[in-house]
């Protein structure tokens, strides 16, 4: 029988192998974008996020931040500068993961920004911003 | 209500009008043209000459070189036969239009999944070539050379005629050089089709053209006919969707004609190619430097340049290594700023460390509680302050 092998499975097995850390309650940083812990201060995400991820920014040569792992994703408004809500369920771990847009090519060894994991909790994700004439998102 | 169907097929209609808006094939010439025919044909006027320019730029000094001095709307303004045919049609689509019931709601709805993002990663596209032809012309010794383009190009002696002119109407693209700035419109027009919504008849062939080449216009040389451009051979944009390339034109064409940008901004050619400070300083335009200095990078311009250090500190995402802000002369930027520099999160694949600055408001006192700035949103519940910043884990 056919087995098929997700995503967020191959990522939890390599984060273990590897020792990334599962982040809770501080802020995690990858490139432009970074995770805020928001427990208690937004409502929690609802929706199951799909498993091929959800994209929270794309730099120039086309790089994507890519939302991954069996979380509950709202995502905000076009444009804004907090681009989502994710909610992680007890017991599950999600994942920033950076690359083509393939889950797999954030593994890869020239990936711009490592993994990162992040533990249980309600957590708003945000792109930095810088001020130019006007005050305008990051896009590296 | 949309069905899932519905959505499904409005997505692919947009996805598809990107892709043809994006496009850097050469233009399908026989095709093309076949759609010129089509727009002509049912506006009752004969085939019209075809020219075809490589370029926007090209296409505009064929204009010049090519104006004659024939009336040409009122020429056709007579065709009492075509303007009784296409009253009939108005008024049959317009019950088409009641028939087919879509709420304001759900036509909302549509715009905004095909006709705003088509404005924002198409559309814009197209408006800056024309400013970039308007500044070439105008950048001319002979102004009335420009003069004579603008009304070519945006038909600025036909539009005083009456608006209720079938006739008129029916050829908006000769009128208003549209082609691809239409694609917009052609979009919203096909996804309100799948909702039983016909399109207005006046436009029905416009798309025609804009799927198998550039912009185009009608020329007033003697004889009429029409200028079509091809399409460009390079297009590069960056992570929003404006038009921007770190080394070379951003937007080019096949005879050699195109601009450069950074991040949507038209700018001159040394900005990309050989940006150095005691250009930046010398340029009057604080929105050229901006992008000047950033093409530089910030690092290489707070050296050369001088810049005050105001204050370090450890960066608490990024242990060992320090934050950094400097003052940047309003002179320079335009606008009060300072920068802070810090030092990426991962190491680049030959072992070196990449710095990158962002620009913060001036009345930022230290680097760490600009370093939370940039992740702060105000319009947000949850705050970034510099207390939860210095909590902030490794970044990568």
């Amino acid at each position: 029988m056919e087995r098929t092998v997700t995503a967020e499975a191959v990522l939890d097995l390599l984060a273990a192998e590897i020792g990334i850390p599962v982040i809770t309650g501080r802020p995690v940083p990858q490139g432009d974008v970074i995770l805020i812990p928001a427990d208690g201060q937004v409502p929690a995400a609802t929706v199951p996020l799909p498993s091929a991820g959800a994209e929270l920014a794309r730099g120039q040569g086309g790089h994507v931040h890519l939302l991954l792992g069996r979380v509950l994703w709202a995502p905000g408004p076009e444009g804004a500068q907090s681009v989502g809500t994710v909610t992680v369920p007890q017991g599950e771990t999600g994942y920033l993961a950076h690359g083509d847009g393939s889950p797999v090519s954030a593994l890869s060894r020239d990936a711009e920004h490592g993994v990162q994991a992040f533990g249980p909790g309600t957590w708003v994700v945000r792109r930095q911003r810088e001020q130019a004439s006007e005050v305008r998102r990051v896009s590296d | 209500v949309l069905t899932a169907e519905q959505e499904g097929r409005i997505a692919d209609i947009r996805d598809e009008w990107l892709r043809i808006g994006l496009c850097t094939e050469p233009a399908d010439r026989r095709a093309a043209e076949q759609g010129v025919h089509c727009i002509y044909r049912a506006a009752w006027l004969p085939p019209p000459r075809i020219i075809w320019q490589d370029s926007p730029g090209a296409a505009a000094v064929a204009m010049v070189i090519t104006a004659g001095h024939e009336d040409w709307s009122e020429q056709h303004m007579s065709s009492s036969q075509a303007q009784q045919y296409w009253r009939v049609r108005a008024q049959r689509d317009a019950e088409l239009r009641r028939q087919a019931e879509v709420d304001w709601q759900t036509e909302h709805k549509v715009s905004e999944e095909v006709y705003w993002p088509l404005v924002r990663q198409v559309e814009v596209i197209g408006a800056r070539v024309q400013e970039q032809v308007q500044a070439q012309m105008r950048a001319h010794e002979n102004s009335e050379l420009w003069d004579q383009v603008y009304d070519e190009l945006y038909g600025r002696k036909h539009f005083p005629l009456p608006p209720d002119q079938p006739v008129w109407m029916c050829l908006p693209s000769v009128y208003s050089g549209k082609g691809q700035r239409g694609i917009p419109s052609y979009a919203q027009w096909a996804a309100m089709e799948v909702l039983g919504v016909p399109s207005p008849v006046p436009f029905h062939h416009d798309p025609l053209v804009a799927r198998k080449a550039g912009c185009w216009w009608r020329s007033r040389a003697p004889g009429g006919g029409v200028i079509v451009t091809d399409r460009p051979s390079r297009l590069k944009r960056d992570g929003e969707g404006h038009l921007h390339s770190a080394d070379g034109m951003a937007i080019a064409y096949r005879d050699g004609w195109g601009f450069w940008c950074w991040h949507g901004r038209r700018v001159p050619r040394w900005v990309i190619e050989e940006p150095t400070v005691s250009r930046i300083v010398a340029e009057p335009n604080a929105e050229i430097r901006r992008c000047a200095i950033e093409v530089l990078g910030w690092e290489r311009f707070a050296s050369d340049a001088g810049l005050t250090l105001v204050g370090s500190c450890p960066d608490p995402g990024n242990p060992g290594l320090d934050l950094e802000l400097y003052d940047v002369p309003e002179r320079l930027w335009g606008s009060p700023v300072r920068l802070l520099l810090a030092w990426n999160g991962t190491v680049e694949l030959d072992g070196s460390r990449r710095r990158f600055g962002l620009t913060v408001p001036a009345d930022i006192a230290g680097p760490l509680a600009a370093a939370a700035w940039t992740y702060d949103d105000p319009s947000s519940q949850v705050r970034m302050t510099p207390e939860l910043y210095s909590t902030i884990t490794r970044r990568t």
